[in-house]
């Protein structure tokens, strides 16, 4: 079909026209940069009253960087997509791209790899800043960078619910709360039902505690733990909602999360491109009621 | 070329389009005409693919329409009633963006957007953005998109509306340039002056439903039928109206001074014959005529009920400049 991938190239365009990204990047490298230097500056001060250069005071501060840096990356993505259709509902040009020979796997795609490619750059960006805590050593750079990779599906999932709550919707504001009410639910109710749920729950320990494998948050918080010599946190949380931490679950935490966030991604692209064809769905919105 | 048969839409209990049947011949320029909310977008989105019919079919020359059918889909350039402007691009992307999503590649692209632009005169603005033109530059910009890919069917939703009287003149132009040259064009306005001298046939739509349509001589026609012979008395006005009372064919008669209007059923040839009976009766008749058809009058009346809408409407966009 097309060679060009017109809609990526045309996002990438206007994109870099725009000051949303360098301003984005700056932020994020900011805050980072303040929490790595005011950290490490504490940590280096201590240092020189024992004279001893130790790391690990300094993984904290690089546990405290990744996840910060994890959580905007999770608020940022849905600029990305949670506007992509319904911004193009309102102005009217939606329709256009209907009429057009792309299809709706081709639209919802290309809307998708132009965001995945803007929030891979700002991930990228912040490379520095992250491995800024990392002058002592403790962790390598190589595993560094491999924690960034996992940054890849956990954004590409805000990303897919960004793509789906817009194609479900015709304004802007809505589809870019929703998405957000929706991020924010995805992070928070994986834990805090289970962990609510507990007391109720029998000896054999908690179910709804697997809900955890959709939170975002888990593979990224597992792998850092893990990284800077922590590995019992994730056993704490599973433990604080009433899962009794062994088996291959807790084995295998970060490869089931990721698994199962890949799959609610393409689940949700998949609504989405149902959402956007044309068809004679009933159900839709503004379908026929019933005869 | 294009035919809707017996569309129905519903937007929930409301139904936007009541069993909704236009057939719109091979070159022609089809004015589809109505007062705001009567259907013409929704009927329009129907034709182009983009939303679906509750009931009836769409066929587009000759191949089923809707979205799925992307050859007949193909076929159709629209101009909606937004423009669908994108932001923070130029005028010469804009249009190489919509030739690549016509599957268009580089050269072709930028061949066939210069040559539209230069067509649309907009050409010193290519490298303009986009949201800096004016609206009528916007319009002649969204034509030449829908032109993008050579469609022989081109529908354009109310796009004279809010066009300065300049603008709207050359818009017209390029409109009535593209129907000598073969294409089909559906061009939607609740302004019935305001595309009737373009059209070669028309349809009125009112609540969803075509209330009159064909070829606008044929319409023309009706419309006059439908209006009153007015005749003008020398003297002798009351022995006139005596004998028009014992006409079979007058239906109703209304006198004002000296002229008899009266509501005459019957052909020309008939009209002729009570003419001449009158003179051979020695009535004194000066003047003896049928007011042409005025579309914009019967439109009022086929449309009543929205009336003062489209009146307050033709008002505020005629006032435009
Ligand atoms: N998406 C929609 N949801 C509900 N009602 C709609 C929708 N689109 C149009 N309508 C209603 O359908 C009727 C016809 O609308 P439309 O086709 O836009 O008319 P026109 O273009 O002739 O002004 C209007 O009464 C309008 O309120
Ligand atoms: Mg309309």
């Amino acid at each position: 079909m097309t060679r060009l991938n017109p809609i990526i190239k045309r996002d990438l365009e206007v994109r870099s026209r725009g000051f949303t990204l360098p301003i984005i990047m700056t932020a994020v490298n900011a805050v980072l940069f303040l929490i790595g230097f005011l950290g490490s500056f504490g940590v280096v001060s201590q240092m020189r009253l024992s004279w001893i250069a130790d790391p690990h005071p300094m993984l904290g501060i690089y546990m405290t960087v990744i996840l910060t840096e994890f959580v905007l990356i999770l608020l940022i993505s849905p600029i990305y997509t949670a506007s992509s259709i319904s911004g193009e509902r309102e102005t009217g040009t939606f329709d256009l791209l209907l009429t057009t020979r792309l299809t709706p796997v081709n639209i919802i795609s290309e809307k998708m790899i132009s965001a995945c490619v803007s929030v891979g750059v700002i991930i990228v960006s912040c490379l520095p800043a992250m491995l800024l805590p990392l002058i002592y050593g403790g962790v390598s750079v190589q595993s560094a960078i491999g924690l960034m990779l996992l940054f890849i599906p956990e954004a590409f999932l805000v990303l897919s619910i960004g793509m789906f709550v817009s194609s479900a919707g015709h304004s802007v504001v809505r589809s870019t709360v929703l998405c957000y009410a929706a991020v924010v639910g995805l992070i928070t109710v994986p834990v805090l039902l289970p962990v609510l749920t507990k007391p109720f729950m029998l000896e054999q320990g908690n179910r709804l505690s697997y809900l955890l494998a959709a939170d975002p948050l888990l593979p990224v918080f597992a792998a850092v733990t893990r990284q800077v010599g922590r590995p019992g946190a994730v056993r704490q949380v599973l433990a604080m909602t009433g899962l009794v931490p062994d088996g291959a679950f807790t084995e295998h935490i970060i490869l089931i999360s990721v698994m199962v966030q890949l799959a609610l991604s393409f689940a949700l692209l998949l609504l989405a491109v149902i959402n956007i064809t044309p068809g004679k769905r009933s159900w839709k919105k503004y379908g026929r009621p019933q005869e | 070329m294009l035919r809707v048969e017996n569309v129905k839409k519903f937007y929930g209990h409301f139904c936007a389009l009541d069993d909704l049947t236009m057939h719109i011949s091979e070159g022609s320029l089809y004015g589809f005409v109505g007062p705001n909310g009567a259907g013409k977008t929704t009927a329009i989105r129907i034709m182009t693919g983009i939303i679906y019919p509750d009931e009836g079919t769409v066929t587009v020359a000759g191949m089923p329409g809707g979205y799925e059918h992307a050859e007949s889909r193909s076929m159709i350039g629209y101009v909606p009633d937004a423009f669908g402007i994108y932001n923070n691009l130029k005028v010469s992307e804009y249009m190489e963006f919509f030739a690549a999503c016509y599957g268009l590649d580089g050269m072709e692209a930028r061949r066939r957007s210069e040559n539209l632009l230069k067509y649309v005169e907009l050409t010193d603005k290519a490298d303009f953005y986009v949201e800096s033109l004016s609206r009528g530059m916007k319009q002649k910009l969204a034509l030449a998109r829908a032109l993008i890919n050579d469609p022989p069917i081109l529908i354009m939703d109310e796009p004279t509306s809010g066009l300065d009287p300049r603008t709207r003149y050359e818009f017209k132009q390029i409109v009535g340039e593209l129907s000598d040259r073969g294409k089909t064009i559906v061009i939607s306005s609740h302004i019935l002056s305001d595309i009737s001298e373009l059209c070669t046939d028309i349809g009125i739509i009112d609540q969803g439903s075509i209330v009159m349509s064909g070829r606008l001589m044929d319409v023309m026609k009706i419309v006059t039928a439908e209006n009153p012979i007015i005749i003008s008395m020398a003297r002798r006005t009351t022995q006139a109206i005596r004998f028009l009372k014992a006409e079979k064919r007058v239906r109703s008669m209304a006198i004002k001074g000296n002229d008899i209007m009266i509501n005459f059923e019957g052909t020309a040839a008939d009209e002729a014959q009570l003419l001449k009976r009158m003179v051979d009766e020695g009535l004194p008749v000066h003047g003896f005529s049928r007011e042409k058809g005025s579309l914009e009058s019967i439109f009022m009346q086929l449309t009543g009920h929205g009336e003062e809408h489209t009146v307050a409407s033709y008002d505020a966009s005629e006032s435009y400049h």
